[in-house]
């Protein structure tokens, strides 16, 4: 007897899914499952909390549109993973095109505001490691992030970025080595 | 970890939780603000699906509807071309019964008035005839060929 979102496993969900009867249903309980992960991983590339809302819904919503065609060559956590890098980093693009701002802008404006952010509550290192992390190229950045916060494993990392795992590794490292000249420079 | 400890001293040192919060209960609306945009999104599919299929069913409409207006343009244009011809076919025709209905007799007595008004003598005989055309410069071939 299944009692909680916890003893799907996602094969169920999208068995669940592809009835008609139980799609809603099913829709629920992966959004319930796995929408904190999401959010959390856009947010840290978004920093700002309604840009990230906006996102995850869309994210979701594409979920929702493209799930019934999930052919499942890969984990459903590495798609739903997918999905959200690829429409947070659509998002900060469009968000630089429409303020017509220069790359570099988006970022000194994003830095400035975390301070002020009444989300943010971290002390003044950990402020300081989010402001490093904005001066790095947007990859780098999704790459930095899966593996520093989230300790994502480089194989999981490169089918969700289509990457190599060689060029995950070296993308870290520039990463890592930039970030801490950025923290001791301060 | 000890790897980052030798390339990024520093980072090492710094607290691993990421430091962001979201509003209250936030997650647990988030569910109910998606199943809305989710319906919408469900409406706006259905209206896109419904002009998706019904798309070439109305480019069908239209070229139908095209080709009755073009062909009956062209149809009326040819069938008052036709009765154009007819027209002018059925004219001639006229024109040819009538002038066969015009006996010969006729013609000869409008022949000789002309002829008479202008002090001629009319040719009776088939050498006189001959002789005539040859005075009015008749061609020669065409005399042959009488």
């Amino acid at each position: 007897m299944i009692s909680s979102i916890t003893d799907y496993s996602d094969k169920d969900l999208i068995e669940l899914f592809r009835k008609t009867e139980s799609r809603d249903y099913a829709f629920n309980l992966i959004v319930g499952k796995y929408q904190e992960r999401l959010y959390w991983h856009i947010r840290k590339l978004l920093i700002d909390h309604n840009d990230t809302n906006d996102t995850l819904q869309n994210t979701f919503i594409k979920i929702w549109t493209g799930l019934e065609n999930f052919r499942g060559d890969s984990g459903l956590f590495t798609w739903l993973y997918k999905i959200a890098t690829n429409e947070a980093l659509t998002f900060l693009n469009h968000k630089k095109r429409r303020f017509l701002l220069p790359l570099v802008d988006v970022e000194k404006q994003l830095a400035n505001t975390l301070a002020n952010d009444e989300y943010f509550n971290g002390d003044e290192l950990q402020l300081q490691l989010q402001k490093a992390l904005l001066t790095l190229p947007e990859k780098q950045r999704v790459v930095f992030n899966m593996k520093y916060f989230d300790e994502m494993k480089y194989e999981d990392m490169a089918e969700i970025l289509e990457t190599s795992v060689g060029a995950l590794k070296a993308s870290y490292h520039h990463a890592v080595k930039k970030i801490e000249k950025y923290i001791t420079g301060l | 970890m000890d790897e980052l400890k030798n390339i990024a001293p520093k980072l090492s040192r710094i607290k691993k939780d990421h430091p962001f919060e979201v509003p209250d209960h936030y997650f647990e609306d988030f569910r109910a603000g998606l199943q809305e945009k989710i319906q919408s999104h469900k409406k706006d599919s259905f209206t896109r699906g419904y002009a998706v299929t019904l798309k070439p069913y109305l480019i069908a409409a239209v070229i139908v509807i095209v080709a009755l207006v073009g062909g009956n343009v062209i149809f009326q244009q040819l069938s008052s071309r036709n009765s154009d011809d007819r027209f002018r076919r059925e004219i001639s025709q006229v024109v040819e019964q009538e002038l066969y209905s015009i006996s010969e007799e006729i013609i000869f007595e409008a022949m000789e008035v002309g002829i008479t008004d202008e002090n001629h003598t009319v040719p009776t005989g088939s050498d006189e005839m001959i002789d005539y055309l040859l005075n009015a410069d008749v061609e020669e071939e065409l005399l042959n060929s009488l």
